[in-house]
């Protein structure tokens, strides 16, 4: 399967969550964005897949 | 990448009613670095959204993407940061994820990711491009997030005093944004682009 057709396969996973849009922080300092869609299926694979925990707060907080 | 003024002039409105909201719950109104946790939780508090944030077990590394957003079909909004993001860049991303939620608009979305990366990356390559309106929020949503943690006014301020001789890796420290970003927004061109909505 290539890059696209996981994405797609991807997509409709996360269709089936539930989710109807999808944004990205892209970094275009790291390398050219023409080459990110694999960047995106292993993004994308990480969240359909479960593997991630409640985020840690930054510990910034000064609210009274 | 071309952006309508319109648009700009819309999220830095909303940065702007965000910042007032923040300064009316902040201890620290003085404090240069602003409290990227309590943005979040004004999300909550402020704007009714539900938003859950989320570590993604996948290290940043190289990889061209930092952090993802979702809007869901019952109204409330999941944010992925990817592992091993330095501080201020994990203030960054989470920062510029939230405005995503702040600026969310149903006309703004899509769920035809490859055509939305294909088009991210022609638009944030080609300078004199005028991107469709799903790929510009995410330019959209850095400004935000710019405004909020280093807004226009201050950065008039800190030109001003600098003599001509702006101190980048300081002001990075104390604001608690990245360097680059502040060497960018610090830059004449984006200063005068800046220069031409606030007025």
């Amino acid at each position: 399967m290539n890059a696209k057709n996981k994405l797609q396969a991807l997509e409709a996973a996360l269709k089936d969550r539930g989710v109807v849009d999808v944004k990205f922080f892209f970094d275009h300092t790291k390398k050219p964005l023409t080459g990110v869609v694999s960047d995106v299926v292993d993004v994308l694979d990480a969240v359909v897949s479960k593997r991630f925990d409640d985020a840690k707060q930054l510990g910034d907080s000064v609210r009274a | 990448m071309r952006l309508s003024d319109t648009d700009v002039r819309y999220c830095l409105d909303k940065a702007k009613e965000l910042t007032e909201q923040y300064e009316t719950y902040s201890r620290a109104k003085d404090h240069c670095q602003r409290s990227v946790d309590d943005l979040a939780w004004l999300c909550g508090e402020y704007l009714r959204k539900s938003v859950r944030i989320y570590d993604l077990k996948l290290a940043a590394d190289e990889m061209v993407i930092r952090g993802m957003f979702a809007a869901m079909h019952d109204g409330s909004y999941e944010i992925y940061l990817l592992s091993e993001l330095g501080d201020r860049e994990r203030r960054f991303v989470k920062c510029k994820e939230l405005f995503h939620v702040i600026l969310d608009d149903e006309q703004c979305r899509s769920m035809d990711i490859y055509a939305h990366v294909q088009l991210a990356a022609a638009a944030f390559s080609i300078d004199d491009n005028s991107p469709e309106s799903p790929v510009a929020w995410e330019l959209l949503a850095e400004i935000a997030a710019m405004e909020f943690l280093l807004p226009y006014s201050e950065r008039l301020k800190i030109l001003a005093a600098s003599g001509g001789n702006v101190d980048y890796a300081d002001i990075a420290r104390r604001y608690g944004v990245p360097q680059l970003y502040v060497e960018n927004y610090l830059s004449d061109a984006m200063m005068a682009e800046f220069a031409k909505v606030m007025n």
